[in-house]
């Protein structure tokens, strides 16, 4: 079924807590040292801005010092672009310096304007597809079939009505063509309607995001117990998505021809998660064997915020929101990492920190 | 920490908007100006009561539109409607009760705190949209999945099988409760795909998780997750079937499902004409369900959720508390809001929300207000008082006020853009991009920094490319001027000269003289545009996704005709709405 196997056969005992990002971390070095790991890509982003004078190289094309904000990245620094001076190359109609700012960065696209979200109409939209969706779509070897990649956020309570400041992923690969989501929505700048590419919004509970990628996944390696557990689950779990697509072709045929599109996307959705089934199950539910144990789910409660901005920082708040961040963002890591390893994904993108504006 | 009814603030008017060059003027009505072939408005419920909407003849001859009309009065094509998320929630409240209702509320937040719960009209949501995504299926299958495993946790609770349910038993609980989520029968073909799922999983596993899987499967099914507007013909434009009018007029109404009533008229044939149409607004009008979600709409509309996260630098804004709440301006001006729409909008006609001379107010409001509240002591108690006399209906209530204020200053311009385009469907024009014209507004700015609000306003209404636009939005701006940053009533700015709230009213009011922001408000409540704009703008609501209407297409005057002609109540526009040929009918959307 999978195209790699670690080392090590078990490399995680849970991810519950934050106590387990450093467990993942020591297997992954563990892993790396005697097994070849498979292209994958994680996005991140830091909002808001930073200082400039201390942030950008000297140097151009591929001859630059580092500066000291990008010096702990100096390993890496032969596989470094550094981009900086979007808002001078791109465009977005009536879009902030922060809210237009995340779209230009994660899609390098001109914007056509903002969201009419009720917020502050400064919320820019995406007008391309961002680079974890172009690699997923042109990479070969970064798709992997399922869910196909993660957005995770750590509070969406900062601009609680934006999604530019919240959202790093836009506009899912369309299957079998070149085409990326798109949708048509109404326009605080410039008015009437824009095209934006559809946001991928995030995934605020750790819990859910476990579930999104492990549902499918069965633990332990390739026993006859396993590999009969596993072909019961897939089974009962294909005749659920069956019965879904059998409904779908149903009311395509029963719907005009201007709802054929959004039947098909719905049917494309469930089409692709049966796909993974079948695959799994005419591998013999664990196929080459993926070695890794399925971590445990972690705690539902813990998961990112929303609600007002002003909720943030409110002097009645009870805890602190920097200890709640690190807890769900390092639980969102852990997930990340998990999938990663046990090779459900290779792409994803996730912010700890929000945009405080 | 606010009190609030969680709906986030979408913009309620700005469907359908078109951009009008700076310099060719503002005057443009919200909307496409698309099809001008006049058809007969409606009489609707008021007028046409007895007569088959289903059938197209619901509606009559035209009685109180403003001449012309463009377009159909039938609006949308045969079309699938996606559940919003909070539709999903009602409707799994309806299936399992609050108990596992609840939790999938917070596991999933998808209920009605969820901050992305309302939306204006309900699909526009950036979260949510008109298609089912590979996102939003993931989050529906999890859902899905959650409720299935509650089913197996609690097989005889929703069963009545007992542990080990027979056959028998567990296929008859599973056809009811299938046709329970459809909110339809099941045709012989739906039956057999879910009892297949029943004996794939039966060989499997056994019987209970075969129900848990067929649970599973049908609160995934798009039977559920969307309600079709199909009619009996793909291909002809008519009606809706009578279940698919019942799924449809009770999520407009209620945002859940149909209750048993509406179902058992569906399946009688009793929800054909508009008197029977109307017998059912009438009574789901009643219920808290309701209310609470029409309520809801509205404080969308009125743009009052801004109020959650708009910043004010002033210190009784914010000094509400999780303990005293109400101790603050932000929270008690909340309150004031689903109050005052609670009380108001289920007695006396739709304009009292702009010309009524009371509210609910608390101390903490009363002080703001420039009044006091004898025998009340606690900042927890609202009582029903009447306004001073320089208020009057939510455009001078401090919710609508702040909401629309700068943080150290009220804001002439968005207040007076708010009042353009949600009262009066007005196309507010984009801020400019063009960087000489930004460096002019500069200069301007710069050039005006010590003039009053009234000279500025006088500036830009004067002053080419400015006056092209300012002039149609400034002068509503200008009549709230009285009000600062968070509401309380000023005759001075900060610089001590005295306030004129007297304004000329734009064109659209044929430049008519308003005293101040009362008279102002006052002049809208009876200005045509604002009625037709309102009918617009529930007609989008009821639609779901968003037609593209104007206040001039037939089918929103076919609506303003029946509603002028019945006592002129909100609850009266909503029947007009569940009445009409843009709600009940569909025109044929093309062959595969």
């Amino acid at each position: 079924m999978k195209s790699y196997r670690f080392a090590r056969r078990s490399f995680l005992a849970g991810i519950g807590g934050a106590f387990a990002l450093e467990i993942l971390l020591r297997d992954m070095e563990a892993a790396a040292e005697g097994a070849s790991s498979p292209a994958r890509m994680l996005l991140t982003h830091f909002p808001v801005g930073t200082y400039r004078q201390s942030y950008l190289p000297k140097g151009s094309q591929t001859d630059f010092t580092l500066s000291p904000i990008l010096q702990p990245f100096e390993s890496l620094k032969s596989d470094m672009i550094v981009l900086y001076g979007f808002q001078d190359r791109l465009t977005c109609p009536g879009g902030g310096g922060h809210e237009a700012g995340t779209p230009f960065t994660t899609t390098c696209a001109n914007s056509p304007g903002t969201r009419a979200n009720g917020g502050e109409g400064d919320d820019g939209v995406a007008g391309g597809p961002s680079f974890d969706q172009v690699f997923l779509k042109h990479v070969p070897g970064l798709k992997q079939s399922g869910a196909g990649y993660i957005n995770t956020l750590a509070d969406a309570r900062v601009d609680s009505l934006e999604t530019s400041t919240q959202c790093l992923s836009y506009g899912e690969g369309i299957p079998g063509g070149t085409d990326y989501r798109t949708r048509s929505i109404k326009a605080a700048n410039p008015g009437g309607n824009i095209t934006e590419y559809t946001p991928n919004l995030p995934e605020l509970s750790p819990a859910n995001a476990y579930a999104k990628l492990f549902s499918n996944f069965i633990p332990g390696g390739s026993t006859t117990g396993n590999n009969e557990a596993a072909l019961k689950a897939l089974r009962a779990r294909k005749s659920v998505l069956d019965h879904a697509l059998r409904e779908l072709a149903a009311l395509k045929a029963l719907a005009p021809a201007s709802e054929a599109d959004k039947i098909e996307a719905h049917a494309s959705a469930v089409r692709e998660v049966e796909k993974q089934l079948v695959e799994q199950i005419d591998n013999g539910a664990m196929g080459g064997g993926t070695v890794c144990t399925k971590p445990t789910a972690p705690d539902p409660a813990l998961k990112g915020q929303t609600g007002s901005k002003f909720d943030y920082g409110a002097e009645a708040t009870a805890t602190s929101d920097e200890e709640q961040h690190e807890r769900i963002g390092k639980a969102h890591a852990a997930v990340i990492l998990a999938a990663f390893q046990c090779d459900i994904i290779r792409v994803a993108s996730s912010r700890r920190i929000f945009a405080l504006e | 920490m606010i009190h609030r009814l969680k709906l986030p603030a979408q913009p309620v008017l700005l469907a359908g908007a078109t951009v009008v060059a700076l310099a060719f003027g503002c005057s443009k009505v919200d909307g496409p100006q698309t099809g001008t072939t006049p058809e007969p408005s409606s009489g609707g419920a008021s007028a046409n009561a007895g007569t088959s909407a289903a059938a197209g003849t619901g509606v009559g001859p035209g009685t109180g539109g403003s001449g012309a009309c463009e377009g159909s009065v039938i609006t949308d094509n045969k079309r699938v409607v996606r559940l919003s998320f909070n539709q999903i929630s009602r409707t799994i409240h309806s299936l399992f009760g609050d108990t596992f209702g609840a939790k999938a509320d917070a596991d999933f937040e998808i209920g009605p705190e969820s901050p992305t719960a309302r939306t204006f009209p309900p699909l526009s949501s950036p979260q949510e949209g008109s298609t089912i995504t590979t996102g939003i299926w993931q989050k529906v299958d999890l859902i899905a999945s959650a409720a299935g495993n509650y089913s197996l946790a609690n097989l005889d609770q929703l069963t009545g099988c007992g542990a080990t349910p027979s056959d028998a038993c567990a296929e008859a609980f599973i056809r009811s409760f299938a046709e329970k989520a459809y909110r339809r029968p099941l045709s012989a073909t739906e039956a057999s795909s879910i009892l297949q799922v029943y004996s794939e999983v039966k060989e499997i596993y056994g019987v209970p998780e075969a129900v848990q899987h067929s649970v599973y499967a049908i609160l995934q099914s798009p039977q559920l997750l969307y309600r079709t507007e199909l009619g009996d013909s793909k291909d002809q434009t008519g009606p809706l079937t009578p279940y698919e009018l019942a799924s449809s007029l009770s999520y407009f109404l209620s945002d859940g499902p149909p209750d048993t009533e509406l179902l058992s008229a569906a399946q009688q044939q009793k929800l054909q004409t508009p008197a029977e149409i109307a017998a059912h607004v009438d009574r789901i009008l009643a219920t808290k369900a309701a209310r609470q979600n029409l309520e809801g709409a509205l404080f969308s509309y009125f743009q009052v959720d801004n109020l959650a996260t708009v910043k004010i630098d002033d210190p009784t804004f914010t000094s509400g508390t999780e303990a005293k709440p109400y101790s603050g301006v932000r929270e008690s001006a909340y309150h004031e809001v689903e109050l005052f729409l609670a009380n108001s909008l289920w007695s006396g006609p739709l304009t009292d929300l702009l010309t009524a001379r009371k509210s609910w107010l608390n101390t903490t409001l009363a002080g703001v207000y420039g009044m006091t509240l004898p025998g009340v002591s606690d900042e927890s108690q609202f009582v029903e008082t009447a306004v001073p006399a320089n208020r009057g209906g939510l455009l001078t209530q401090v919710g609508f006020l702040a909401a629309n204020s700068r943080p150290d200053v009220p804001s002439v311009v968005a207040r007076g853009l708010v009042v353009n385009k949600s009262l009066l469907c007005q196309t507010n024009p984009p801020f400019p991009t063009d960087p000489a014209l930004i460096a002019k507004i500069e200069e301007a700015s710069t050039m005006l920094a010590a003039a009053s609000e009234r000279e500025r306003a006088a500036y830009r209404g004067s002053t080419a490319p400015c006056s092209g636009c300012h002039r149609t939005f400034d002068a509503y701006g200008l009549a709230l001027d009285t009000y600062d940053s968070i509401g309380r009533y000023r005759a001075m700015d900060p610089q001590g000269r005295a306030i004129d709230p007297s304004v000329t009213l734009p064109a659209l009011f044929d430049n008519e003289v308003a005293t101040d922001a009362v008279a102002m408000q006052n002049a809208i409540a009876q200005h045509p545009g604002f009625t037709a704009c309102f009918s617009k703008n529930l007609l989008n609501w009821a639609l779901a996704e968003g037609s593209q209407l104007t206040p001039t297409s037939c089918a929103t005057q076919a609506i303003v005709g029946g509603f002028k002609a019945s006592d002129q109540s909100l609850s009266s526009l909503l029947r007009e709405i569940a009445v009409s040929k843009a709600f009940t009918q569909r025109n044929a959307g093309g062959t595969q």
